[in-house]
């Protein structure tokens, strides 16, 4: 289908966008990449009256390292993010995790401020900004304020931004030489939706033992938020063992608490498809979310281990 | 700053012409290559980004045609299929389809070679795994993809060939 009317206006800097937001009030959407945003309102899901387009915003497309990590402009593209030796040198997870994001085509246009602000359910940028505790920068009409991952995100398609506010910048800590990272993913076709994404990174002792060791998962959370696992900290201090990751493994599965409206999605296309494969059954279903998060944290933390010792 | 409008002019260069038009802004750039400027080579699939029939090269980037808007190729540079080759002349890449039936019905033919062009471009010499990839942005009903799949494996080791060729 084709979008329903609007009015439309380019600009050129960050004032000019925040002033154009509060002139045209809470119907009006900033449009950069547009790669989520054109989909809705081909689809008619989305309506807004007014779109305000920053893709003029040139000074907001850049990657820099700082003293403690990464600073990425929001209107860098995902294609440019997969491409930056600065990326690969500083914060190579995320370059990892850019990877997962749809193909090329989309990468070519999609931006990091707008996956962020877009918080769709398991998007990639949003998993490692929560695993890393990235900051998020916006501006608004009452000047620039630094948002925590942990307080940006707040349910299905919401952030902390305000209706006059605009993600200019994003900033990641580095990772450090000695941490194992892996970023993985199952999707049904490569390139869609995830029905669970996962960043992991990883410290060890001399003794191999670990020190420490975070995961965050994508699509999992009821409130429609990254989530940051909990049960990683009973990890602290242990080996890898095979009993040690099955502990962990039971642990995730208990913790981590899926939309349970999924299930009644699923169900929907087992009784109106006439197949009644456990596939499909079980595609999107809250069980098989669990089980794919507790699965895809340890596969995670093996690759971390790997990578830290070479093996990768 | 300008007042937010319903119809705007743009300047867009197309397969190295100029034009000079005034669209309304909620106009896909899909629908103003196909009925604005008769360029009907770019096809409309989906409409959602999926699909991967409208792919198109602007400044060089292959992207979606459906989930640009025509204002937003302002003072920009597009590249159809028709600006790649043409029916007397076909480009290698087109040629590379016929000969390996990379194409059945063809409805899906211009956004998979538009993608396989960006593609080649970048990638010159790429394995089979990074050519599935480059390709899993597209949708074909028709062929099962393995001729499409020899397509661009043909083309890219002829390319290679007439490289080698010209250096020595």
């Amino acid at each position: 289908m084709k979008p329903a009317p609007f009015e439309y206006l380019a600009v050129n800097s960050v004032s000019e966008a925040v002033t154009a937001l509060q002139r045209y009030g809470p119907n009006s959407r900033i449009i950069a990449g547009g790669q989520s945003l054109m989909q809705e309102m081909n689809l008619r899901q989305t309506r807004p009256a007014f779109l305000v387009d920053i893709n003029g915003i040139k000074e907001l497309d850049y990657i820099r390292e700082t003293a403690n990590g990464l600073a990425i402009g929001a209107l860098t593209r995902h294609r440019t993010v997969e491409r930056s030796e600065l990326v690969q040198k500083i914060c190579p997870l995320l370059q990892e995790a850019v990877k997962h994001i749809a193909h090329f085509q989309i990468r070519n246009r999609g931006t990091i401020g707008g996956s962020l602000s877009h918080n769709a359910p398991g998007a990639e940028y949003g998993v490692v900004t929560r695993l890393l505790d990235a900051e998020i920068v916006a501006v608004g009409p009452d000047g620039e304020r630094i948002i925590p991952a942990e307080k940006f995100f707040i349910g299905h398609f919401k952030t902390d931004l305000k209706p006059a506010e605009m993600v200019t910048e994003v900033r990641f800590p580095a990772l450090s030489k000695e941490t194992g990272y892996a970023f993985l993913e199952v999707t049904r076709r490569h390139g869609h939706i995830p029905i669970v994404s996962t960043a992991a990174t990883l410290r060890l002792n001399p003794d191999d033992t670990v020190k420490e060791a975070h995961i965050a998962l994508g699509n999992v959370s009821s409130k429609g938020v990254p989530y940051k696992v909990k049960a990683v900290s009973r990890l602290y201090g242990q080996k890898l063992t095979q009993d040690v990751l099955a502990d962990l493994a039971k642990a995730i599965e208990a913790e981590v608490d899926p939309d349970p409206h999924a299930d009644s999605e699923a169900v929907f296309v087992k009784q109106f498809s006439g197949i009644t494969s456990r596939r499909v059954s079980e595609l999107s279903s809250a069980t098989y979310r669990k089980q794919v998060s507790s699965a895809l944290s340890c596969r995670a933390l093996n690759i971390a281990f790997q990578r830290i010792k070479g093996g990768i | 700053m300008a007042e937010a409008g319903v119809r705007k002019k743009i300047s867009v260069t197309v397969n190295g012409v100029k034009y000079e038009r005034e669209v309304n802004v909620r106009t896909l750039l899909s629908d103003f290559l196909r009925r604005e400027l008769g360029l009907t080579g770019t096809h409309v699939g989906c409409e959602q980004g999926v699909c991967g029939a409208c792919t198109i090269l602007i400044d060089g980037q292959a992207i979606r045609s459906c989930l640009t808007l025509a204002v937003q190729a302002d003072g920009r540079s597009v590249t159809t299929i028709e600006g790649i080759g043409s029916p007397e002349q076909l480009h290698p890449i087109q040629q590379a389809f016929w000969e390996n039936h990379g194409l059945q019905c063809g409805f899906c033919t211009p956004g998979f070679v538009i993608s396989a062009y960006a593609f080649l471009s970048e990638n010159p010499n790429p394995t089979d795994e990074e050519i599935r990839e480059a390709l899993s942005g597209n949708l074909c009903r028709c062929t099962g993809y393995q001729g499409i799949i020899k397509s661009v494996k043909a083309v890219a080791e002829k390319m290679q060939a007439t490289a080698v060729s010209n250096t020595k």
